[in-house]
């Protein structure tokens, strides 16, 4: 694992793209990061073509704004919020997504959730699909990408008391649908 | 352990994700930004080049309407002492400057 200031570290990459414009650095960055970034965005559209062309022009976003990047949080964090902001005013322009939404919720209403024990793992979609998008958003990014309540709080733009607060409701209605025992 | 603990145990095991394979991602996000860099790079320059030939034109009527506009009017009023061809000189140079001015100020606005 690299520390800070390490020649691996993704503050030292990004201060190489801000300065020299380093495409390799940013190459680097992209290497690093696509993969939470395009899951992140999987499993917030549920669509995996959709999630990768958004996921493109999420790092395109991050490579203009860069320079905003105040290295406070976690690189990650940051680029997930950019996600975040991609995906929603994507979903504000996009018919697509809207449509992609309505099947979805037509085929994975869950009919008749029934009891689940902890070792039986419900369908990830179904799960989600009984959540709000902003609860959905946070939850993944809580327990999908493993970041703080505080860089949810900076991804999605909400204090981190309300960040709690939905995470709070969202486990309930999880557990209300699904009927966990544990 | 907890039941939330448990719980939460049990969400991360549902949210699990497995690490994607590259597969060329990482190469076509780099040729956009490589695409984007050049755009950004020749539309500057290039707008410029036809701003100027589409403004030329209108510029140098605009200059000769004020440089005949000035001269008739001091021709007739005699409003200055100073010779009259040395008040519509400047009147131009000032006219050309103002454009210069704007045009720049507009082509940073541009480039922000």
């Amino acid at each position: 694992m690299s520390t800070k200031g390490d020649i691996g570290d993704d503050d030292y990459l990004v201060a190489k793209v801000v300065a020299y414009q380093d495409n390799d650095a940013f190459g680097e960055l992209v290497r690093r990061h696509q993969s939470q970034v395009r899951n992140f965005l999987r499993k917030l559209c549920r669509d995996a073509s959709l999630a990768d062309d958004l996921a493109q022009d999420c790092f395109l976003h991050a490579w203009n704004k860069l320079g905003s990047y105040s290295g406070k949080g976690s690189f990650i964090g940051w680029l997930l919020k950019v996600a975040y902001t991609t995906f929603l005013q994507a979903k504000r322009k996009s018919s697509r997504y809207g449509e992609i939404l309505g099947e979805l919720h037509a085929n994975n209403l869950p009919q008749n959730p029934g009891s689940q024990t902890s070792d039986e793992l419900p369908d990830l979609d179904k799960l989600l699909d009984v959540l709000e998008e902003q609860e959905r958003a946070i939850m993944i990014l809580g327990y999908a990408c493993g970041l703080s309540h505080f860089e949810i709080g900076e991804a999605t733009g909400l204090p981190v008391g309300t960040v709690k607060s939905h995470m709070h409701r969202s486990k309930e209605k999880i557990r209300q649908a699904f009927d966990i025992r544990g | 352990m907890t039941d939330l603990t448990r719980e939460d145990e049990w969400l991360r095991k549902v949210f699990h994700q497995e690490t994607l394979a590259d597969d060329g991602f990482s190469e076509a996000v780099m040729r956009r930004v490589r695409r984007r860099r050049w755009a950004r790079r020749w539309t500057m320059p290039i707008s410029v080049l036809i701003g100027t030939a589409i403004a030329a034109k209108p510029a140098i009527e605009l200059l000769v309407f004020v440089n005949s506009l000035f001269g008739e009017v001091l021709s007739k009023a005699e409003l200055l002492s100073v010779p009259s061809d040395w008040v519509t000189q400047s009147a131009s140079f000032m006219v050309a400057g103002a454009l210069l001015v704007f045009g720049g100020i507009f082509l940073s606005a541009l480039q922000d």
